[in-house]
């Protein structure tokens, strides 16, 4: 496999490795092993940056990061005072790879995991670019199933991380897209319908029988010793359980959403504000249920038209980042800067799904750093703000105590278009390496 | 009907009319404040008073003929619902009480000193127009303005109606305009500059609101569409015979429930066994849609007044070219007519009969009683439909006014050119309970205009929908430096500012 090779280059690689990398490879997962990381610049993204910092890792996980630090002399050390240091990146959202399936309607029973062999896929053009974990989402319209998050390279290969991080549901044709949400909705009002009538049903039966055996108790009183066992043989029975209709998986999530406990969220593609007012007609009392997360598949400047909304719930938004313009006009306008002054969070993902897109990523966000947008928020949006998103906020998304080392080795400033990616590393071992 | 869930959007929708009272009002009229504004410390209690005299200011034209009632909406009161109203009043005024209850504050707009062209009632010459919630509640010279009221002072300006396009043009959405539509679009703002405020996409008749799709749709399924063309015989013979099927059917009903001596279990006849040309015409038989056609030349035009009448059924004719041929057959059958005053189909002279496009065509069927519409010349006559950028030429929906202004041309009076886009509209839609003039109870669908609707120079200064402000020619920025209200005003910053003239 690719990747297998990519490991093996690390021998000849740019980088100085204090001891042999066929020596750090076999002797990784060993509970006394120690990595430590000399960085030029160590960007934690949760806390200040480090100049001259060094990252301790024990057993994969960040145990320590500071300057200056003392370590035993048998600890790995990996040389990288020339480069910039930083949590590995994750793709909140992608399609790559993902082709044979077209589906339309309501498939949110589905997951992309079901759809990925593994031996089939090719991570490379995102580990290059610095992105270490991905959430993968189904190909299709509507509801084409939930995201499964990957670790795309590892000590293992490849790992699935989450099967079903989030359900994808698509507004970015009204015309088609209305339709079909309101379609899922009313079928799982059914479905709950369904499940309480058959409670109602179960319970009146139990009561009614309960009865019958009180009538029966009371008018077999003093009758034969036969009857009395018969009894207490019905008395053994354990009480019939009730048992819930079954409910179809394309119907689980938007039935755990009307209940009100669904455990993973909805992201809502929109592709301009008018998708977000017709998202809210089709979604009609049940709005507040589904949650505020949303994804501009476009940059179109008329988003204005809705960012005060979403701000005010404080809504997660995954964008593309690109240069917008009002519309009809010639007059710029940030899309991210104008989500984070309004209160919202903001995800970026790569301008488009391909590899000349994540090449093109970290360029388009200096783009917008310069039209107003923080770097602080800019490096959050890939690394932060997805780990929450999609539930690994606890081992990923930023370099603290604790957290996988996960780390991107760049020969620059992430957010200089010149720099590039020199090196990732996942769980305290190299597994990519620029090799020219 | 599409039924559409209010509470989700009124907030942002009333949002928007903020905007208004905070922007310049129109400063123009030196007589503001003097002419209409009748003792404003009134209380409101004495406001209703005057709104009763008022009402009669505002005279109400009669319908040129009786009306069917669209699908959806309640049916006429039969013989014997003759006992009903009084008990109907009541709850109407317990249902009023709670209105009133929920919503404290109405949202009040007010239209002072204008030119109103009620287009069914007179013009009145620095008149109030009173909005409440999106309903026009006051129309007249006496009518006090009530506290805490959005006003614009519309001084030296025309009220009309909101124009009515027979024709999406793409601005609205295909199919149901209320999941299609791009309620931020460059097309709908450009539509409302062009005075326009309700359109027909299809088989819908929906406003073009900005931001919002609440109360979007007016009318839905209102029209059949009959396709009865000369060159098709065997298609007109299917017509024909669905119409047949389709007046059997209702007889044999009519025997049915007539029948006393009728079998236990007996049916009655089913509809669904019905061909899909006998269902449809039997919507028309029962008056509850109209058929919508496309027929430009003479014998098509006679061939659809003959089906009408044989039938007894409304027909919206769509083209109508040669109309001015044959205005007694089209006007005997009472069919009505949407026409291109621009039309420019050139007479055959090897025919021996009169044929070709006139300008006067309006004004023939006009004066014949045909109720007349008007389309610019794209939608229907080659290229340029829809309003687009490229279209400000005048060929697109952009230019409605002038279609108008060209069917005054042709010899309607100034009145019954307005009327083409207004209240003639409405009518055929069957939606002239809501819309089409400036009646109180209506909606509150208006435009304020710089200049007479049909003056070339024309430009709207405020569309009004729903009573919010829905757009503003010095906000919106597609014409706000043309012939601007404040020369010295800067630019509005995000908006359109670069076709027309600005310097890039």
């Amino acid at each position: 496999m690719a990747l297998a090779a990519v490991r093996n280059s690390i021998l000849g690689g740019a980088l100085a490795l204090a001891t042999s990398a066929g020596a750090v490879a076999p002797a990784y997962g060993a509970a006394s092993d120690m990595v430590v990381v000399r960085a030029g610049t160590v960007i934690t993204v949760s806390g200040k940056e480090i100049p001259r910092g060094d990252i301790v890792i024990i057993d994969g996980k960040i145990d320590l990061i500071g300057t200056n630090l003392e370590f035993p002399k048998s600890a790995t050390v990996i040389d990288a005072r020339d480069q910039v240091v930083m949590p590995g990146m994750i793709n909140a959202q992608t399609r790559f790879g993902m082709d044979g399936f077209r589906r339309s309607g309501n498939n949110s029973g589905e997951t992309a995991a079901k759809e990925i062999e593994l031996s089939l896929f090719d991570f490379e053009p995102l580990i290059s670019e610095g992105f270490v974990t991905a959430a993968f989402v189904p190909t299709g319209n509507n509801m084409p199933g939930r995201a499964s998050v990957y670790r795309l390279a590892g000590p293992d290969g490849p790992e699935l991380l989450n099967e079903s991080a989030y359900v994808p549901i698509s507004m970015t044709n009204p015309g088609g897209d209305k339709g079909q949400l309101q379609a899922a909705i009313r079928q799982a009002e059914a479905e709950i319908a369904k499940a309480k009538k058959a409670k109602e049903d179960f319970d009146q039966k139990q009561a009614e029988e309960a009865k019958k055996k009180a009538e029966a108790e009371k008018n077999g009183e003093g009758k034969e010793a036969e009857n009395g066992e018969k009894k207490n043989g019905n008395g053994e029975e354990k009480p019939a359980e009730f048992q819930p209709p079954e409910i179809p998986g394309d119907a689980q999530f938007f039935v755990d959403v009307l209940r009100e406990e669904a455990t993973i969220p909805a992201v809502f593609e929109l592709s301009s504000a008018s998708d977000y007012i017709h998202l809210l007609d089709a979604l009609g009392d049940n709005a507040e249920k589904f949650g505020t997360t949303y994804s501009f598949t476009s940059t179109s400047g008329d988003f204005k038209e809705v960012i005060g909304r979403l701000g005010e719930k404080n809504a997660h938004v995954i964008v593309r980042p690109g240069i917008s313009f009002l519309p009809s006009t010639t007059i710029r306008y940030s899309i991210p800067a104008s989500l984070v002054a309004a209160g919202c969070t903001v995800t970026t993902v790569p301008p488009f799904d391909a590899p000349a897109g994540y090449e093109a990523m970290r360029l388009r966000m200096a783009d917008l750093i310069r039209t107003g947008w923080s770097r602080e928020d800019a490096l959050k949006s890939v690394t932060m703000n997805p780990a929450t998103l999609l539930g690994l906020s606890d081992e990923s998304g930023s370099l603290e105590k604790g957290k996988r080392a996960d780390l991107v080795f760049l020969n620059g400033d992430p957010l200089d278009p010149t720099s590039s990616v020199k090196a990732v590393m996942v769980g305290g071992e190299m597994v990519w390496e620029d090799d020219q | 009907m599409i039924e559409r869930n209010a509470s989700a959007f009124s907030r942002f929708a009333r949002r928007s009319v903020v905007g208004v009272a905070s922007c310049s009002l129109l400063a123009i009229c030196t007589l503001a404040g003097t002419a209409y504004s009748v003792e404003p410390e009134e209380s409101q209690t004495n406001i209703k008073q005057q709104d009763a005299e008022v009402d009669s200011e505002a005279v109400q034209d009669p319908p040129p003929r009786p009306r069917r009632r669209p699908e959806g909406r309640p049916g006429r009161g039969g013989g014997g619902e003759a006992a009903a109203p009084e008990a109907e009043a009541g709850e109407a005024d317990e249902e009023k009480k709670d209105d009133e209850a929920k919503d404290e504050e109405p949202e009040w707009l007010a239209i002072t000193g204008a030119i109103v062209h009620t287009v069914t009632g007179p013009e009145m010459d620095g008149a109030t127009v009173l909005c409440k919630d999106g309903k026009i509640f006051a129309i007249g010279h006496r009518v006090a303005v009530p506290e805490g009221a959005k006003v614009i002072d519309a001084a030296g300006h025309h009220v009309y109606p909101g124009l009515i396009g027979m024709d999406s043009s793409n601005i609205i959405g295909r199919g149901n305009p209320a999941d299609t539509t791009d309620v931020y679009g460059l097309a709908g703002s450009l539509a409302r500059a062009a005075g326009l405020t309700t359109l027909v996409s299809g088989n819908a008749v929906a406003k073009i609101k900005n931001g919002t799709l609440d109360g979007m749709i007016v009318a839905s399924n209102m029209f059949e569409d009959l396709r009865y063309d000369t060159n098709q015989p065997r298609r007109r013979a299917e017509v024909r015979k669905g119409f047949e099927d389709a007046r059997d059917f209702l007889r044999s009903v009519e025997e049915f429930r007539q029948d006393d001596d009728k079998e236990e279990g007996e049916q009655p006849p089913q509809e669904r066994d019905l061909s899909r040309e006998a269902r449809s015409a039997l919507r028309l038989l029962r008056g509850q849609a109209k058929a919508q056609a496309f027929a430009n030349d003479a014998a098509s035009l006679v061939a659809l007044a003959d089906l009408a009448e044989q039938y007894g059924f409304e027909i919206v004719i769509r083209g109508v070219t040669e109309g001015w041929t044959v205005p007694e057959r089209i006007a005997q059958a009472k069919l009505s007519a949407i026409v291109v005053p621009r039309d420019r189909t050139l007479a055959d002279e090897r025919t021996n009969r009169p044929n070709g496009a006139t300008i006067e065509n309006a004004a023939i069927l006009t004066r014949h009683g045909i109720p007349v519409a008007v389309l610019p010349p794209g939608p229907y006559f080659g290229p340029g439909t829809g309003i687009g950028l490229s279209g400000l030429g005048g060929r697109d929906m952009l230019n409605i006014n002038m279609s108008a202004a060209f069917a005054a041309r042709g010899g309607l009076t100034e009145e019954q050119a307005i009327r083409t886009l207004t209240i003639n509209p409405a009518r055929m839609l069957g939606v002239d309970h809501r819309l089409g003039s400036l009646e109180v109870g209506k909606d509150a669908d208006l435009i304020i205009t710089d200049r007479p609707l049909l003056d070339y120079m024309m430009l709207v200064r405020y569309s009004i929908i729903d009573g919010e402000v829905a757009y503003d020619k010095d906000a919106e920025g597609i014409f706000a430096h043309v012939r601007p209200t404040d020369p010295d005003a800067e630019h509005p910053k995000d908006a359109w500012p670069r076709r027309l003239g600005a310097p890039w």
